[in-house]
């Protein structure tokens, strides 16, 4: 059942002094303090689509920005989710290209595509490092355009029968990238599943849809049959 | 002039229509973005096939099983039943009503990707050359036609209801979708083999995948032969004819003794509506009816049968439409691969001799 009023509870590590900011759907922000033990609790705000949480944490020379989308369930608001994914959040980001729906998060074994940019710009060439909460770990570079597409590994160590009884685990991306000798960090979670090919088999369903369409030729010849019959008897009935 | 021109006729008209809407349907987000066909299928959920990442799709069905199983259920389990728990449930009705107003019955003939996805299969076995059944037999259409109502009250209402209700597994919370083949249809098109599928998840989701690609398969084969074969126990018919008299759109007829001896509205129907040609009441649109306007185009008498908006007529049955039209179609179905060969063999036999 879809818990629609349940708090997101998210937990930073490594984030302490970080600030961390709430953004709405419709775009506007507001500053979220974690508690002591980097635990941050956010109400649903009654606003249905997509929400990013940023936390950013400031040194002299380096500037470090994790970011998180998250689902929230509520009334529809006027703004394009387009804009919130697009919107500047830090100097140095990764844009998910696109966001997967509600239904369709990330998921082993399939591609999600990314775009890199910096200042707004996209950043060619740029390496990007996947690591994910099952222990994979790859490196990754962003195309002339500052895209990027991964094929998420097919890590999780157990797998269960049914999306229900296995629990997500989280991806992250990291990328750095050092200007005018400041360097930039961002990183990028998110929660992917299961792949359900363990399963559910393609090839069995080709096989079931081939037994489908014999049965259907063989319904077709029956049917064909008994019009014919039917014709016959009329045809007499109406000689006689 | 001799030949109808196509602007004239509504079958093409119609195919024109399904066409347009089967792309906007598939591949609605290609059209209005991504996330907006996110936000509008959030919006309104009648109008979104939650398996089709790249769609708008138009569906009343899946939206309806999961609140019943996923909200109105748990809420009668729980005696918690307020405006919260029949809101979403409104909202979708609402946006199916409203729809339904402006189109009736008239989304299963012009709109659905599914019908449309038949017709072409129906397409392809005429220019094949294979022997087509046009219509079944009165006793075949007598027994298939309850089917629609047992979907629509087995699988969209009262699995998804007791499953919320705890008396069965959760596994049958949607179990129309789990059959359905549209489903496994649109996503094929777009490029996504996952949903035809046989799931080991449980016994219930084997058998449901195994009938869902099953009938998949039945429909492929048998819509190269026989018209329209999943719409006549598809459960949207049900829920259509349910409100079927607030519709804007009618079918009317008006009776003449010729009628008796003609019949040939109800030959031209896909769905086998032997009553078109038998009613002599002024409201002609029955329960199966798809509003495809086969029956007026086919209808050979001036003014017997029309399909009006409202009061609006928007095609009256004529005699000199029908002439063209009748010609248009025997030339239409004489194009096939199966004529074009054996008159290639003639040819070459005759060169021969």
């Amino acid at each position: 059942m879809h818990m629609r009023n349940a708090p997101e509870v998210f937990r930073l590590i490594d984030g302490k002094d970080a600030r961390v900011t709430l953004m709405s759907p419709d775009l506007s922000t507001v500053s979220i303090h974690p508690d002591v033990s980097g635990q941050v609790t956010i109400k649903p705000d009654g606003m249905e689509y997509f929400h990013v949480l940023i936390a950013r944490h400031d040194t002299a020379d380096t500037s470090t920005t994790a970011i998180q989308y998250f689902h929230s369930f509520g009334r529809p608001t006027s703004v394009s989710p387009s804009l919130l994914v697009n919107s500047a959040k830090s100097e140095l980001e990764i844009i998910p290209d696109p966001l997967p729906r509600e239904h369709w998060l990330y998921r082993a074994a399939h591609r999600a595509k990314f775009i890199i940019r910096f200042k707004g710009k996209p950043l060619a060439n740029q390496v990007v490092e996947l690591t994910t909460e099952n222990g994979s770990r790859q490196a990754i570079k962003t195309n002339a355009s500052g895209r990027l597409a991964i094929t998420l590994p097919d890590d999780f160590p157990i797998t269960h029968a049914g999306y229900r009884h296995n629990q997500p685990a989280e991806l992250l991306l990291d990328t750095t990238y050092t200007f005018n000798g400041h360097r930039y960090r961002t990183l990028l979670s998110a929660p992917y599943i299961v792949n359900s090919a363990h399963w559910q088999s393609f090839s069995g369903g080709l096989l079931v849809a081939g037994g489908g369409m014999l049965m259907g030729g063989l319904m077709s010849w029956r049917l064909a049959r008994r019009r014919k019959a039917v014709e016959t008897k009329t045809r007499k009935r109406e000689q006689s | 002039m001799n030949t109808l021109p196509w602007w004239k006729n509504l079958s093409v008209l119609r195919k024109c229509v399904q066409l347009f809407s089967f792309v906007f349907l598939v591949y609605g987000s290609v059209v209005v973005g991504f996330y907006a066909a996110d936000k509008i299928s959030k919006a309104l959920p009648a109008l979104a096939c939650a398996y089709d990442t790249k769609t708008a799709d138009y569906c009343v069905l899946i939206p309806l099983q999961h609140q019943l199983g996923h909200l109105l259920g748990p809420a009668i389990k729980a005696g918690t039943v307020g405006l919260m728990t029949v809101i979403p449930l409104l909202t979708t009705l609402g946006t199916f009503l409203l729809l339904f107003v402006l189109l009736n019955k008239a989304f299963c003939g012009w709109i659905c990707p599914l019908g449309t996805f038949q017709e072409l299969l129906g397409l392809i076995g005429q220019k094949l050359g294979l022997k087509r059944q046009e219509s079944l037999d009165a006793g075949v259409v007598d027994r298939v036609r309850p089917v629609k109502w047992m979907m629509m009250g087995g699988l969209v209402v009262g699995l998804p209801l007791l499953s919320g209700l705890g008396f069965i597994d959760h596994s049958l919370g949607d179990p129309f979708c789990k059959i359905c083949p549209s489903r496994i249809m649109t996503t094929l098109f777009t490029g996504n083999i996952e949903q035809l599928y046989v799931d080991t998840a449980s016994p219930t989701y084997m058998i449901l995948s195994v009938i869902g690609d099953g009938l998949f398969g039945i429909i492929l084969f048998l819509g190269l032969t026989l018209r329209q074969p999943f719409c006549r126990i598809c459960p949207m018919l049900a829920m259509h004819a349910i409100f079927k008299k607030i519709g804007l759109i009618r079918l009317v007829k008006n009776y003449t003794s010729r009628c008796d001896k003609c019949g040939l509205c109800a030959k031209a129907c896909p769905m086998d509506i032997r009553e078109i040609h038998t009613s002599q009441e002024k409201d002609i649109l029955f329960p199966d009816c798809t509003l495809c306007g086969r029956c007026v185009e086919f209808c050979p008498d001036k003014g017997v049968i029309a399909m009006k908006y409202a009061v609006i007529p928007i095609k009256v049955s004529d005699p000199q439409y029908f002439k063209h039209r009748n010609k248009a179609q025997k030339a239409w179905e004489k194009a096939n691969l199966l004529a074009w060969w054996n008159n290639r063999r003639s040819d070459t036999r005759s060169v021969n001799i």
